[in-house]
């Protein structure tokens, strides 16, 4: 046997979702809707995969004064409506929740989390959590700075940290802090955040989520590029025509108006989820799976993006707020008219973009997007359209011939399609377009995990492929501020400019037809 | 050949198993037969397109608006071997677990049950469908095909499974039963298969077996991997034991280890091979190499070569059953508990045997699911952890088998160090031999399949 060693040997060949070590997740904002609607029901979820580590525990922290008791109850409500598996399974809730507490603190009170670092000491000594810590900003965005201040001066969040009075217990390995979206509002606020974090942690603490990253078909967009030999040559200027990304929602914003109306689509859905799908379409072959590595290749495409800024924004984007209408046969009012709206705000619910990566690969291809509230219905998916075949060889049959389309379907329904021409059968030569299908839920009878279940693991396993890095997040806002600074000059003067219920303004269609194409009807 | 109409019938999943529900679509009695060399393949085919007509023809009428989907990322052939049976047949039983399989893992599945007795046709064949049913949306359906056969047929079987599988996909074979390499008489039907799936828990001498295997992995295709069940259960006792040394602090005792200790209980003799298997595990891992294996009262015990011997116990105790996770408050002097569902009982490693070292033990829990692990360094205080696990059905090690491609070294090394074991003892030999009757009745013939393998 060698004298010492640096890998696990056990580790080697084990066929088995690796489960974290030993830790305790503590979540600021633990009486708000993320942590009932998202989080507990991934771990739950997690529990009863079998996932989490033995002497998991959490440690819910928040301002609101409530028993363990108290607690415990409300999660487990949360549990039963919002779990992905139903019904709630009455023994993993009763372990899970013998290893669930409540602390009732002010995010910017210090004995607060002198308190807590007593109560995660003894829950370490009862139930063996190791001193490994997970910290969860639950809390609106306004607390995160209070927050890693307070983490700092206790000195919670250094990684390897013993707790005072540590003796015969052994010190954490790690302590990490996942920063829920928005990660800040423009770049001058997500450089400062940055900053306050970076001032506290090391970057590799850090773990910026964007729940769209955790999707199961989103992480299979880089398998599918990478994992198969024939799509990575056509996947380039050469070959393909255009991409389109759509990521359309049918609720409107749902009493969240307040909220929403300082945000916009362009901070809301583009800033985030939808430049991440774009990265992964678009991103070089990364030389490992390494986080460093692929998020490398994700920020390379975030610089290569042409800016868009001042009377270019007319040209290249659409921005556009949903008036009253009509939504799978119900009557639905405007965006105006939801509370928390401000009357006088040029807030917009839809945006389309013509973007342009200027590098090799991309160099000319335009990239739509859009995305919008109170769409038709809720649907994400990335289309890549191939170029037409240069001559057209079936005579009239011919002219009515579809260029191939594969779509990567995000969701509902994740799959992929390729659309191709096909022979009708017949005596003459006629052209039909057919699919080719691959669902996700036909092929695996498996469902998927929620991105919560796995980008909460990753994090307790310190793999941060899947969350954003400082830089990457920082790149993307100096993309966007550049068009918000455009729209600044340019108020708009026609909202509401498309009734809910419909795939957005007439602008929308035109930004596609001035190039003689059109939208995927969807 | 008959064709009758399709009948869609919801079973009720097991209380406290998260299982999909299912829907067996079944034209019933629809048999194709034939004389030992006439099975028409052609018109399995034909029946089977049928049958998915009739199948989207009922849904239609129950659920208008929702389709039916014909899946299959693989083929599955489940072979089924009861020789000394007297002709009881475990193909409802094995069906059923393939039946379980498909909601994971979409297969065309060939269930082949030779028989002891002799059949008139000598081979038959029949098809049904098996359906994922969801609260919404589109059913997902599996195909399956009963193939029965009795001696005087067996050599004909591969000319009628081969054309049935659907080309261009993986080819799994599992074998249920003992003498699964019998499956050399089948050696046309070897040469398409990607995956040949036992389990030595059936086996009525693991060690011939081992050794047939070992004899047999050499020569065998680079494209064909061996897959034991019995070592699939073994997967929590690995995870547990891995996880004590993630953490660097405990890595560290690793090289100063000095003993391995396993405890299996005598009743259930077959045990001794899974713990062969993880103590072979152990010694694969960290590149040990048996010096010397002698029998003792409990067991055997094994001696590394080396600078730094490595002693490693099998212990075999008998004991009345008793709540595990009292195991070690009654250690001393007192038999461990036997959990009628765990296999290896604990496992420990420790660095030094006179309580000041470091040691790391697992100790199996009553329950099926649950186990307790204890963990004690010069750094930190004894800590004690409850640990759960995912009940494993028999269904559920086949298809966690189905979603891993290509051979397993370090099983492969498992079983070269389990070998020289039992090389190396008397004991280890006799005891891993078990009759194998009374196991596949425990295995495979339970009646809610639940293998009673959730820790083994």
């Amino acid at each position: 046997m060698k004298a010492t060693l640096s890998a696990n040997p056990f580790r080697e060949g084990l066929r088995i979702e690796r489960t974290p070590s030993p830790c305790t997740m503590i979540i600021f904002g633990a009486t708000g809707d993320l942590t009932a609607r998202k989080l507990i029901p991934a771990l739950y979820n997690l529990v009863l995969e079998r996932l989490l580590p033995p002497g998991f525990s959490v440690v819910g922290f928040a301002r609101s004064g409530k028993s363990n008791e108290q607690f415990r109850s409300e999660l487990r409500d949360s549990v039963e409506k919002y779990s992905r598996t139903q019904p709630l399974q009455k023994a993993i809730w009763d372990s899970f929740a013998e290893g669930v507490f409540y602390h009732q603190a002010d995010y910017a009170d210090p004995d607060g989390y002198a308190a807590l670092s007593k109560l995660l000491h003894r829950i370490d000594c009862e139930r063996g959590a190791s001193s490994n810590r997970l910290f969860y900003m639950a809390t609106p965005p306004a607390a995160y700075q209070e927050i890693i201040g307070q983490l700092g001066a206790t000195g919670l969040a250094a990684p390897g940290a013993c707790p005072t009075g540590s003796a015969g217990n052994r010190c954490g390995e790690w302590a990490r802090v996942i920063v829920e979206k928005p990660f800040g509002k423009d770049l001058a606020s997500a450089k400062a955040l940055n900053q306050s974090l970076l001032s506290v942690l090391k970057e590799e603490q850090v773990y910026r989520i964007d729940h769209y990253l955790g999707k199961e078909t989103v992480q299979n967009i880089l398998v599918f590029r990478f994992g198969n030999g024939i799509f990575e040559p056509v996947w380039n200027r050469r070959y393909i025509d255009h991409v389109q990304i759509t990521a359309g929602e049918s609720v409107g914003v749902e009493g969240r108006g307040g909220y929403y109306d300082q945000s916009g689509a362009l901070r809301d859905m583009v800033q985030n989820h939808i430049l991440q799908l774009l990265a992964l379409v678009a991103m070089e072959p990364p030389s490992s799976m390494d986080a460093n590595a692929v998020r490398d290749e994700r920020v390379k495409v975030f610089r290569a993006l042409r800016p868009i800024g001042g009377s270019q924004s007319e040209s290249f984007t659409v921005r556009g707020r949903y008036g009253p209408g009509s939504l799978s046969g119900t009557r639905v009012a405007g965006y105006s008219e939801d509370t928390g709206v401000d009357h006088e705000s040029t807030t917009e619910s839809f945006v389309a973009l013509k973007l342009f990566i200027d590098n090799w690969r991309w160099a000319d291809v335009p990239i739509y997007v859009r995305t919008g509230k109170r769409l038709p219905k809720r649907i994400t998916e990335i289309s890549i359209q191939f170029s037409c075949p240069p001559l057209l060889l079936f005579g009239e049959a011919g002219e009515s011939m579809s260029p191939n389309t594969l779509t990567m379907r995000i969701q509902p329904d994740e799959g992929i399609s390729l659309r191709f021409e096909a022979k009708l059968p017949g005596q003459t030569t006629r052209l039909r377009s057919v699919n080719m299908d691959f669902r996700y839920s036909t092929s695996f009878g498996a469902q998927p995990p929620e991105a919560y279940e796995r980008l909460l693991l990753d994090c307790m396993l310190g793999d941060s492929t899947l969350f954003t890095r400082g830089d990457e997040a920082e790149s993307a806002w100096e993309f966007v501020d550049g068009i918000r600074c455009g729209w600044d000059q340019h108020p708009p003067q026609d909202f509401p400019n498309y009734a809910a219920g419909t795939w957005g303004p007439e602008s929308a269609r035109r930004l596609l037809a001035e190039d003689a194409r059109e939208w995927r009807r969807l | 050949m008959r064709a009758s109409g399709v009948v869609f019938e919801r079973r009720q999943a097991d209380e406290g198993v998260m299982k999909p529900n299912l829907e067996f679509a079944a034209i019933d009695t629809q048999l194709l037969d034939g004389g030992s060399s006439s099975v028409d393949v052609d018109a399995i085919e034909r029946e089977l397109d049928r049958l998915w007509k009739a199948a989207a023809e009922a849904h239609e009428t129950e659920r208008p608006h929702d389709a039916v989907m014909r899946a299959c990322s693989a083929n599955l052939i489940v072979i089924t071997s009861a020789p000394d049976s007297g002709g009881a047949s475990t193909f409802p039983d094995a069906a059923e677990v393939a039946a379980e399989v498909v909601t994971r893992h979409p297969c065309r599945v060939l269930v082949v049950d030779v028989l002891a007795q002799s059949l008139d046709p000598p081979l038959q064949a029949s098809i049904s469908a098996r359906c994922q049913m969801p609260e919404q949306g589109k059913r997902i359906c599996c195909e399956q095909i009963h193939l029965q056969a009795d001696a005087s047929a067996e050599e004909d079987l591969p000319g009628v499974i081969l054309p049935l599988l659907i080309p261009g996909l993986p080819v799994y074979l599992w074998w249920i039963g003992d003498g699964a390499f019998e499956i050399v008489r089948y050696h046309q039907l070897i040469e398409s298969v990607d995956c040949f799936l036992f389990d030595s828990a059936l086996s009525d001498d693991p060690r011939v077996q081992t050794a047939r295997l070992l004899e047999a992995i050499p020569r065998r295709r680079e494209s064909l991997s061996f897959r034991d069940l019995n070592w699939a259960r073994l997967t929590p006792w690995r995870q547990m034991v891995a996880q004590f040394f993630d953490a660097r602090d405990a890595l560290a005792y690793l090289p100063l280890l000095e003993s391995v200790d396993i405890e299996v209980v005598p009743s259930r003799p077959r045990r001794f091979h899974q713990a062969a298997l993880l103590a072979g595990w152990i010694m694969g891992q960290l590149n040990l190499e048996p010096e010397s294996v002698v029998d003792t009262k409990r067991g055997v015990m094994i001696e590394t070569r080396g600078e730094r011997s490595v002693q490693f116990e099998i212990g075999v105790r008998p004991g009345p059953p008793r709540n595990a996770l009292d195991h070690w408050a009654h250690r001393e002097g007192e038999a461990p508990a036997e959990p009628l569902s765990v296999g290896v009982l604990s496992v420990s490693l420790s660095t030094r045997g006179d309580g000041r070292g470091a040691s790391f033990s697992v100790c199996g829990g009553d329950d099926e699911e649950s186990a307790l692990t204890r963990e004690k360094t010069l750094e930190s205080d004894m800590v004690e952890r409850r640990v759960r696990h995912r009940h494993r059905t028999v269904a559920r090690l086949v298809g966690d088998e189905l979603a891993f491609a290509g051979r397993d070294l370090v099983f492969e090394k498992a079983l070269a160090k389990a070998a020289d074991i039992y090389a190396g003892s008397c004991r280890a030999a006799s005891i891993a031999s078990v009759p194998v009757q009374q196991l596949q009745n425990e295995l495979i013939r339970s009646p809610t399949h639940r293998g009673r393998d959730g820790m083994v």
